[in-house]
């Protein structure tokens, strides 16, 4: 049975789409209605296998749950410590990922509840709503993947429009409770200087809508944290996406 | 040594954008000659203590007492330190203290102690109260700051102790920092968003009023330069 999510009906359109005017980011609380985010918090939380995000250079990388799952601790840490020798001087991400796709030797989960997320991400409903909110009447699409960024993970700072393709808003719906202020991992917005103009905490149900392109990063998880910072990351595109 | 401040500082403007919040960045903040003079005293000169907290005690230990501790010492102090962090209140980063030290007459030679003269009496208490409006101000302290890898200052307000202090302030003196580096002096509203956070910039004045919900964001493994920085409070009593 596939699940079928709704738009909380009381978001305040007018409001959320001069926030976004003015500031080029808006956010939406609450954004499924009902027990939608309650549900695929528990799947997420307990049912999905972790592969894992990061890129060497220009490329990015992805390890499947299975590759990562067979590495010893030895090599984990080896591979962190290019990771972070790489981030010191140059653009670098790092985090536990579950892309949503129907390739089969990636996705363990086809027909599961993040692909009915998906659909309705994709479906009319949404894309009226984020057309309206941001006035990109052309948005055809929305791609999307499951990200945990655990202790020291990160996003480095970007400004997401390095890969074109038609991607004119990037998301996040925020699947984290109780998070506390000095744990990091906030979804920060630059200006050209590098000070930041906005920092988001990870949050539940609310979904963190931003043009492209704009500076802004993850910062670090702290290697002090009770609860996973978990939430489907995305982008709005204006052509559909390879993965839909 | 003779500190000086940026002697092109347009303090009417400076006073105009400190209003509105409370807090500004101001670059350019002392002359050339004097910032640079304290950079090479910070990395190189100064006798670093560790400091952090146990609950509401302040531990401080030395570089000799740090030196002498076993790799396994040291991975269970800072686990101790994470563990509270989770949940409390807490610090941890070397500093240098240049009230106390000036007091005691410790380290004869540093050019600390003459830069915390010119704080107090070198004419940047009056500075302070022509950017803040606030003509109370009438002496200030100081510690020089050292913050590396996995070092922080979690969310806090100044609001204990807060009565006689009106401002706080960073000098800070850290050179080619990076965004992703982490380590900003972050400022949150009631629900825990970051309003405004200023990177670590050489020569910059990072001056805010108090209480404010403020924090030094945790400096990631792969920082590649310390975070360094003069930094205290303005009170008027």
């Amino acid at each position: 049975m596939p699940v079928e999510f709704e738009l909380n009906p009381d978001l305040d359109r007018k409001a959320l789409k001069a926030a976004f005017k003015k500031e080029r980011r808006v956010l939406l609380p609450d954004f499924l209605a009902g027990d939608g985010a309650e549900q695929l918090f528990a799947f997420i939380a307990t049912r999905l296998r972790w592969g894992l995000s990061f890129n060497e250079g220009k490329k990015a990388v992805v390890y499947t749950p299975d590759r990562l799952a067979s590495m010893t601790g030895r090599r984990q840490r080896d591979l962190l410590q290019k990771i972070f020798a790489r981030a010191q001087t140059g653009y670098q991400y790092l985090y536990k990922c579950f892309p949503i796709t129907t390739d089969p030797a990636v996705s363990e989960a086809s027909g599961e509840i993040i692909h009915d997320l998906l659909d309705f991400l994709n479906g009319d409903a949404v894309l009226a709503l984020i057309r309206e909110i941001s006035g990109v009447t052309e948005l055809a699409a929305a791609e999307a993947e499951v990200a945990f960024f655990a202790q020291q993970h990160f996003a480095g700072r970007h400004d997401g429009g390095a890969n074109g393709g038609g991607k004119r808003l990037a998301f996040e719906l925020g699947l984290t409770r109780d998070w506390r202020t000095d744990w990091g991992g906030y979804l920060q917005f630059f200006d050209e200087e590098g000070d930041v103009v906005a920092g988001i905490p990870p949050g539940f149900n609310t979904l963190t809508l931003f043009a492209l392109p704009q500076d802004h990063n993850i910062s670090m998880v702290a290697p002090f944290t009770d609860v996973a910072r978990l939430a489907i990351s995305g982008r709005f595109s204006n052509r559909p996406a390879d993965n839909a | 040594m003779d500190f000086k401040l940026y002697e092109a500082l347009d303090r009417a403007a400076l006073a105009k954008a400190f209003k509105p919040a409370g807090r500004m960045q101001i670059r350019d903040f002392l002359a050339a000659e004097t910032a640079d003079a304290l950079y090479d005293c910070l990395i190189r000169d100064v006798p670093w203590n560790t400091v952090y907290n146990e609950g509401k005690e302040t531990v401080v230990v030395s570089q000799a007492e740090a030196d002498a501790l076993s790799p396994a010492e040291q991975t269970a102090r800072s686990q101790v330190i994470f563990e509270n962090a989770r949940s409390g209140f807490q610090y941890v980063y070397k500093s240098y203290p240049m009230l106390d030290a000036y007091k005691e007459g410790r380290d004869p030679g540093l050019i600390l102690h003459p830069f915390f003269e010119f704080l107090n009496f070198g004419g940047v208490i009056e500075f302070l109260r022509e950017i803040s409006g606030i003509d109370e101000i009438i002496k200030m302290d100081a510690q020089a700051t050292w913050y590396g890898p996995h070092q922080f200052l979690t969310r806090h307000n100044d609001m204990p102790r807060a009565e006689a202090r009106r401002l706080a302030y960073v000098i800070n003196l850290t050179k080619d920092w990076q965004p992703d580096w982490g380590g900003y002096l972050q400022f949150f509203d009631e629900a825990g968003a970051i309003v405004q956070a200023f990177m670590p910039r050489f020569n910059t004045l990072n001056l805010f009023a108090v209480p404010a919900d403020h924090s030094v964001g945790y400096v990631s493994a792969f920082a590649g330069a310390p975070r360094l920085a003069i930094t205290g409070w303005a009170y008027d009593a």
